[in-house]
C-alpha cells in the first residue's frame, strides 16, 4: 500500500509539471470567464427585451390603427353599397355593417382603454370577449323581438350579464372579476365534459392565486405556456392520449408516469414562481450563461483527459524513463492503477476547477442569487433541487464520458505505445462518432443500434430531464435529437463493462508484454 | 562466497529466434565482472531479463536468492542498474527525479542522497532542469539513481557511453570502490575491451546467445597468448633484419620502418638485443607487447564481421 502511495505521488508531480496541462487548464479557466462575459455583453447591449418589447408594442398600436383605418374604409364603402342594395343583398350588407361596426368600435374602445388587443394580456382578452357578447346582442336584437324563441331570450340577457361584468373588470382593472366570469362561461358550457371543465376551472384557479395576468410587460407570455402545457397534460392523463406532443399516440405506463411528473414540476414552478425570464424558447443570454461555460469547459476537460491517458504509458515508453519504473522493487499492476488514479484525480481537479470558476463568474456577471433551481418530480410530487447543487450534479453526471474516453485512450495508450496514435484516436472518436451516430439512424435500423456506446452517454442531459435548457443544448451540439431511447440502468450497466472490459485489457498488456 | 546473481538454464526467444540460448554462470558480492559479446549476441536481452523489462522463458534468474518469477518485489529490490541511456523525466530536476526514485525504496534517507549527489560529483547542478544536462551529467545522474538505495547488486549496459576520458576513469574509480568497500557485485556490460581489462576480475564472452565461457582476465589473456612478442625498434632496419635473419628468421613476425616484432621472451631477448648491439644496429627501444584483450575476444568469438 505504502508503494501503492508512492507510485500515486510520483504521477502526480509528473502531472502537475507537464506545461500541456497547465495550458489546457488555464485556456479552460480563459474560455468559461470569457464565454460568461459575452453573454453578459449581450445582455447589455439589448437592455431587455424592454427595447424590444417596446418597440413591438409600438408595432402593434400601429397595426391597430391599420385595422381601424381599413374597417371604417370598408364601413364606408358598404354606406354608399347600401344606397342601391335591395332584398336579401341589404340584408347581407347591413349584418357585415353591424359587425364591421363593432370591430370598430373595440379597436377604439382598446385604444381609449390603452390596450393592446393582440397581447395576452386579460383585459385584452376581456375586451375580445366584451365585444363577442356585443355582436350576439347586436344581431339578436335586429330581429323582431317576437321571433325569438325561449332560448334566444336566454342568451339575449346572459350576454347582457357578461358585458357588464367584463366592462367593470376592464375598467376598474378587476382581476377577479374577470376570472369569475371565465368560470362562468365555463360552467355553462354545454359542449365540454365535466373532468374537461375541472380542469379549465383549476387553471383559472392557478390564474388567480398567483396573479397571472399576462400582462404587457412579459412577452412572450411564459406563464400563459406554462399553463396550456399543464392543461394538455391533465387533458393526456384523462384521456389516456399523448396531448403533449405532436404524436398523440396512446399513453404508456411509462409515458404517463413522465406526464404526471411533467404536470407536477409546471405546478410547482408557478407556485413558487420559478420561471425563467423566457424558458420555454430558452435563447436568453442569462440563462444560456451557465450551460455554455459548463459546457465548454467540459470539452476542454475531455480534451485534457484524453491528451493526458493517452499519452500516459506510451511517452514513458518512447522517452526511455519507462525503465526507472520498471526497474524498482513494485510490481506492473501497482504501476498501472497509480497511473489511473493519478488520472482520475486530475479529472476531479478540473472538474471542481470548472466548477468554481463557473460559478463564480455567473455570480460575478449576473448576481449571486441569480440562478434558478431546478424542479424535477417523483412520483407526482414536485421537488427541488438548489442552482449550485444542480450545477454541480450535472457536471459529474457527466464525469461518466470523460472516465469512459479516458479508459479509451489508455488502452490505445499501452496497446499501441504511440502517443500520437492513441489521442488522435481518441479526439477523432470523440468528434466523429457522435456525428455518425446521429446520423446513423438515417440509415440503419435495430436492436444493436442499442449497444452503440454514443447512445448511452449524455448522463447529464439524461439524468436531469426536466431542463429544457439541456435539452436544446445538447440538441445543438449533436445536432440530432436520439432515436435510441435505452434506460438510464441500462446505459450505466453497459457502459461500466465497457470501461471494464477496456481497462481490462490495458492492464493485462501492461502486465504480460515485454519493454 | 555467496552468488548474488544467478542465471540458471535461462532462455528467451523472439518469436521462432532463440536469442539467449540456455546461458548459466554466477556473480560473486564484490566482484566486477565483465560481459562481452558481439553485436546480437544476447548481452541486452540477458541483462534485460534480469532487470524485469522481459520475461523469461526458461530457466530461472536468482538475485540475492530470491527467483525473479516467484518473490519479484525482493528480488528487484537488491537490483539497481542503467539499460543503455539512462533516462529520467526531463522537466523536472535531478533532485527530484532521484527525490521520486527513493520514494519507491525503502530506506532511502535524504542524507543518502547527498552522499549519492555528491559521490558522482554532481553537488553543483543537481537542482536544474534535466534537459539541461549534458550527457555525462545525466549519466552520472543515472548512476547515482542506480546505487541510491545501496543495491548489492549493480547492472551497467554501456556505462561508459558519452563520458570523457577524465569521466570514464572516474566511473572506474567509483566502480572499483563500490566492489572493494561495499562488497557490491557490478555486473558491467561493454564493448570497450580496454576498459573491460581495466576493471574486471572475471568476465563471461556471450556469441549467438550462447556462453562461450566464463574466466578471470588473465586466464583469457593467457589462453589467447600463443606466444610473448618482443618489438625491437632499430635503425638501420634492413641491417639489423640481415642480421637476425640467420638465426631467428623464423621468429621474424613483423618488420616496418621503424621496428621489427620477433617471437622471444626471457633469455632469448637480450641475446637479441646483445647480437644487435655489437652489430652496430643502433638500438632505439625493445618492449614487451601484450596480447590485448581486443586479440583474445576476437579469437573467441570468431571475429566474424556479420550479426549473429
Amino acid at each position: 500500500m505504502r508503494k501503492l502511495i508512492a507510485l500515486y505521488t510520483n504521477e502526480m508531480i509528473k502531472i502537475s509539471r507537464k506545461i500541456s496541462v497547465i495550458i489546457i487548464l488555464g485556456i479552460m479557466i480563459i474560455g468559461v470567464i470569457g464565454f460568461g462575459g459575452l453573454m453578459k455583453l449581450q445582455v447589455s447591449m439589448n437592455p431587455g427585451n424592454n427595447n424590444y418589447l417596446s418597440q413591438n408594442m409600438q408595432f402593434q398600436k400601429e397595426e391597430m390603427d391599420r385595422q381601424l383605418d381599413s374597417f371604417k374604409g370598408r364601413l364606408s364603402e358598404i354606406k354608399q353599397q347600401k344606397a342601391s342594395a335591395t332584398g336579401a343583398d341589404l340584408m347581407n350588407l347591413e349584418s357585415e355593417e353591424r359587425s364591421i361596426q363593432n370591430q370598430i368600435d373595440k379597436l377604439q374602445y382598446a385604444k381609449t382603454m390603452d390596450i393592446i388587443l393582440f397581447s395576452s394580456s386579460y383585459r385584452a382578452q376581456a375586451i375580445e370577449m366584451l365585444f363577442n357578447y356585443k355582436e350576439t346582442v347586436n344581431q339578436l336584437n335586429s330581429m323582431p323581438a317576437a321571433s325569438l324563441t325561449q332560448e334566444q331570450k336566454k342568451q339575449l340577457e346572459d350576454a347582457g350579464n357578461y358585458i357588464s361584468r367584463l366592462e367593470k373588470a376592464i375598467k376598474n382593472k378587476d382581476f377577479k372579476e374577470y376570472i369569475s366570469v371565465s368560470n362562468d362561461q365555463i360552467n355553462n358550457n354545454t359542449f365540454i365534459s365535466t373532468e374537461e371543465k375541472k380542469i379549465s376551472l383549476e387553471s383559472n384557479e392557478l390564474r388567480l392565486k398567483y396573479n397571472l395576468k399576462g400582462e404587457e410587460n412579459s412577452f412572450p407570455n411564459s406563464m400563459d405556456s406554462l399553463i396550456w402545457q399543464i392543461e394538455s397534460g391533465k387533458r393526456s392523463l384523462l384521456y389516456n392520449i399523448d396531448y403533449t406532443s405532436q404524436t398523440q399516440k396512446p399513453l404508456s405506463s411509462e409515458l404517463r408516469e413522465k406526464i404526471k411528473n411533467g404536470v407536477a414540476v409546471n405546478v410547482y414552478k408557478i407556485e413558487k414562481g420559478i420561471i425563467g425570464k423566457n424558458s420555454n424558447t430558452g435563447m436568453n443570454p442569462e440563462e444560456l450563461a451557465m450551460p455554455g461555460m459548463v459546457g465548454f469547459g467540459s470539452f476542454m476537460l475531455v480534451i485534457l483527459v484524453m491528451i493526458l491517458a493517452g499519452g500516459s504509458i506510451s511517452q514513458e515508453i518512447s522517452t526511455g524513463s519507462i525503465k526507472s519504473l520498471i526497474i524498482s522493487p513494485t510490481k506492473r499492476w501497482k504501476i498501472f492503477i497509480a497511473k489511473v488514479v493519478s488520472l482520475l484525480t486530475i479529472g476531479i481537479i478540473g472538474a471542481l476547477l470548472l466548477y468554481i470558476v463557473a460559478i463564480l463568474t455567473n455570480g460575478a456577471f449576473f448576481g449571486f442569487g441569480s440562478g434558478t433551481p431546478y424542479v424535477y418530480a417523483v412520483n407526482g410530487v414536485a421537488k427541488e433541487l438548489g442552482f449550485n447543487i444542480y450545477q454541480f450534479a450535472k457536471l459529474f453526471a457527466g464525469f461518466i464520458d470523460i472516465m469512459l474516453y479516458m479508459t479509451f485512450a489508455l488502452m490505445l495508450s499501452i496497446v499501441t505505445r504511440n502517443t500520437a496514435a492513441s489521442v488522435g484516436i481518441s479526439i477523432a472518436v470523440f468528434f466523429g462518432g457522435s456525428i455518425v451516430n446521429s446520423f446513423l439512424p438515417l440509415f440503419a435500423k435495430g436492436e444493436w443500434l442499442k449497444f452503440i456506446p454514443f447512445n448511452n452517454l449524455s448522463f447529464s442531459t439524461r439524468l436531469f430531464p426536466y431542463d429544457t435548457l439541456n435539452q436544446i443544448m445538447d440538441q445543438g451540439s449533436s445536432g440530432m435529437v436520439s432515436v435510441v431511447n435505452n434506460s438510464i440502468l441500462f446505459s450505466l450497466c453497459y457502459i461500466a463493462v465497457l470501461i471494464f472490459c477496456m481497462g481490462y485489457t490495458a492492464f493485462d498488456s501492461f502486465n504480460r508484454r515485454d519493454i | 562466497m555467496e552468488a548474488i546473481l544467478k542465471l540458471f538454464n535461462v532462455s528467451k526467444s523472439f518469436g521462432r529466434k532463440k536469442v539467449v540460448d540456455n546461458i548459466s554462470f554466477e556473480i560473486c558480492a564484490g566482484e566486477v565482472f565483465g560481459f562481452l559479446g558481439p553485436n546480437g549476441a544476447g548481452k541486452t536481452t540477458t541483462i534485460k531479463m534480469i532487470m524485469g523489462f522481459l520475461s523469461v522463458d526458461e530457466g530461472d534468474v536468482y538475485i540475492n536468492g530470491f527467483n525473479v518469477k516467484k518473490d519479484y518485489e525482493k528480488a528487484m529490490s537488491n537490483i539497481g542498474g542503467i539499460v543503455e541511456n539512462p533516462e529520467m523525466y526531463n522537466n523536472l530536476s535531478g533532485l527530484t527525479n532521484l527525490q521520486m526514485y527513493a520514494r519507491l525504496h525503502d530506506g532511502v534517507t535524504k542524507q543518502r542522497i547527498d552522499e549519492v549527489v555528491t559521490l558522482v560529483g554532481m553537488q553543483n547542478r543537481i537542482k536544474e532542469k534535466m534537459k539541461k544536462y549534458s550527457l555525462g551529467m545525466k549519466q552520472r545522474c543515472g548512476l547515482a539513481q542506480a546505487i541510491l538505495h545501496k543495491p548489492k547488486l549493480l547492472i551497467l549496459d554501456e556505462p561508459t557511453n558519452g563520458l570523457d576520458p577524465a569521466g570514464i576513469r572516474e566511473l572506474r574509480d567509483i566502480l572499483k570502490k563500490l566492489a572493494q568497500e561495499e562488497n557490491v557485485a557490478v555486473f558491467v556490460s561493454s564493448h570497450l575491451l580496454s576498459e573491460m581489462e581495466l576493471m574486471c576480475s572475471r568476465v563471461a564472452i556471450i556469441n549467438n546467445g550462447k556462453i562461450l565461457g566464463v574466466k578471470t582476465v588473465k586466464e583469457l589473456l593467457a589462453d589467447a597468448t600463443r606466444a610473448v612478442i618482443h618489438r625491437f625498434m632499430a635503425k638501420p632496419v634492413e641491417k639489423a633484419v640481415e642480421i637476425l635473419t640467420p638465426q631467428y628468421g623464423s621468429l621474424i613476425k613483423t618488420i616496418t620502418d621503424d621496428y621489427i616484432d620477433i617471437e622471444a621472451e626471457g633469455d632469448k631477448v637480450s641475446e637479441i638485443t646483445a647480437l644487435l648491439a655489437t652489430s652496430g644496429i643502433g638500438i632505439l627501444g625493445v618492449s614487451k607487447i601484450e596480447t590485448s584483450l581486443e586479440e583474445a575476444f576476437i579469437n573467441m568469438t570468431g571475429g566474424g564481421n556479420y550479426i549473429a
